[in-house]
């Protein structure tokens, strides 16, 4: 019963919303259970009674759903979970008392006792911003019917984090913009951002780089306005940056066609014969190739697959590939090892239709 | 050290609900309960209005207390029904002291 954590989840399974500019949406909800401290004043005990009653209105309520306590998983898996955008860097590191919830479809999970007593995620392929956290909430009303949650008239939920009260509602979307970033416009087009509300993150949130081409967006703040206007805030700078990223595409291929394919072609060849690879000069390199197959330079390769394997070159799920710990410098082997393999593939594929 | 120059922190007010001092919440951004914000919620709307310029919720609300109590009702018995089912016998039983309680809360 129930679904496999250990599955792809949904948005980096599905091809069923592709994007050029948009890798993925996100949202994530936090919410507190009225009345008792928040994980970070609760002790062990209290822990355990706030897992038993999120736990026991998970089973009722959506009885199809994977509950994992964090700390019977290994420090590997939890690392996975992480690269994987289940989970965050905190529940990673901070397991203890803490539960995961898997939905059967890989599209949602929640955390509960992390910083929030619950953390609501939703995770979907491409750019879905437009209603798509409705969806959300029928979740947290579903956990609702069980738990009060705690819930101030002026300051509205009430959350650990007071960057977070209000609706609690952080809705964000991965960007990969290479056109921005390969003209070096990028680091000004993010610093002089004209809308305040919303902010930019690295690829693995807060504090992780933003020197690549992959970038978060999300609403920078929580109180003032309804869930609708927070998404539609995210939803216009999104949509900004895609028409930017777009037209510096289309610049590209107009007025250095000749040095865009050079640099392409060179990070697939890189990639189809290197034996060591860092993550980053990995990373780099599959951005560019990633533009290429959306500009319809590299038609063999999908920018879903490009996507999976953004993340499986991450340092865990090496490890979990390799099924044994590796050094950094082995993984830089494995990685490379992994790379070519995968290239080769979607060669092969292409070459046999 | 001369008693009584310095500032204790204890000579600030503390919440009921989790023990945070005032003085622990000056210059940070994290509470430790729900009731913090009931016992600092001056120097809260303060903080809050410095990091997100708005200090008042608009939209969504939990359920109101009548509709609370229908669909919870409604969710307890529906999970004492599958208890009985499964002959879950210890769940049952607390299941029912649920219904009890939110009966007499709300009933
Ligand atoms: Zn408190």
């Amino acid at each position: 019963m129930g679904s496999n954590p250990l599955q792809q989840p949904y948005w980096l399974r599905s091809d069923d919303a592709p994007h050029d500019v948009v890798l993925s949406t996100r949202y994530r909800l936090a919410r507190n259970l009225h009345g008792v401290p928040f994980p970070s004043r609760a002790d062990a005990a209290l822990r355990e009674v706030i897992l038993d009653r999120v736990g026991r209105a998970f089973r009722y309520e959506l009885p199809h759903w994977r509950l994992v306590r964090a700390d019977q998983v290994s420090p590997l898996m939890r690392e996975v979970f992480f690269e994987k955008h289940l989970i965050s860097s905190q529940l990673k590191d901070h397991p203890d008392g803490s539960m995961i919830c898997f939905s059967p479809e890989g599209r949602f999970s929640v955390m509960v006792n992390e910083e929030d007593h619950l953390r609501f995620q939703f995770l979907l392929p491409g750019f879905q911003l437009r209603d798509s956290w409705r969806e959300l909430l029928e979740v947290e009303s579903r956990i609702e019917r069980w738990v009060d949650f705690a819930f101030h008239e002026q300051f509205g939920y009430l959350t650990s984090c007071l960057t977070n009260v209000g609706t609690g509602l952080r809705a964000s979307v991965m960007l990969h913009l290479p056109a921005l970033s390969w003209t070096g416009s990028l680091p000004s087009t993010i610093n002089l951002w004209p809308d305040q509300a919303v902010e930019f993150r690295g690829l693995f949130g807060e504090g992780s780089s933003m020197n690549e081409s992959f970038l978060q967006l999300s609403n920078k703040t929580t109180l003032g306005a309804d869930l609708e206007t927070f998404n539609h805030r995210v939803l216009q700078s999104a949509e900004k940056l895609i028409m930017m990223e777009r037209r510096s595409r289309e610049q590209l291929l107009s007025r250095h066609r000749l040095q865009l394919e050079d640099t392409i072609f060179r990070a697939l060849a890189t990639l189809g014969a290197a034996r060591i690879m860092t993550s980053s000069e990995a990373t780099a390199h599959l951005s560019m190739v990633r533009l290429g197959a959306c500009l319809g330079l590299l038609n063999q390769f999908p920018p879903m697959t490009l996507l999976r394997l953004l993340v499986g070159i991450r340092p865990a799920h090496l490890q979990l590939e390799a099924q044994r710990p590796l050094d950094p410098d082995e993984r830089d082997e494995w990685r490379a090892t992994y790379i070519r393999s995968q290239i080769e593939h979607l060669v092969e594929d292409k070459s046999d239709g | 050290m001369q008693f009584g120059l310095q500032h204790s922190p204890y000579s600030y007010p503390r919440c009921p609900g989790c023990g945070l001092h005032e003085a622990e919440l000056r210059g940070s951004t994290h509470v430790g309960c729900p009731l913090c914000y009931e016992t600092f919620p001056e120097l809260i709307g303060t903080i809050v209005w410095e990091h997100q310029r708005s200090a008042v919720h608009h939209g969504r609300v939990p359920y109101s207390p009548e509709v609370r109590f229908h669909i919870r009702r409604e969710a307890y018995l529906n999970a004492l029904e599958k208890a009985r089912l499964d002959n879950q016998q210890e769940e049952v039983k607390f299941l029912t002291d649920l219904l009890q309680l939110l009966d007499s809360h709300y009933g």
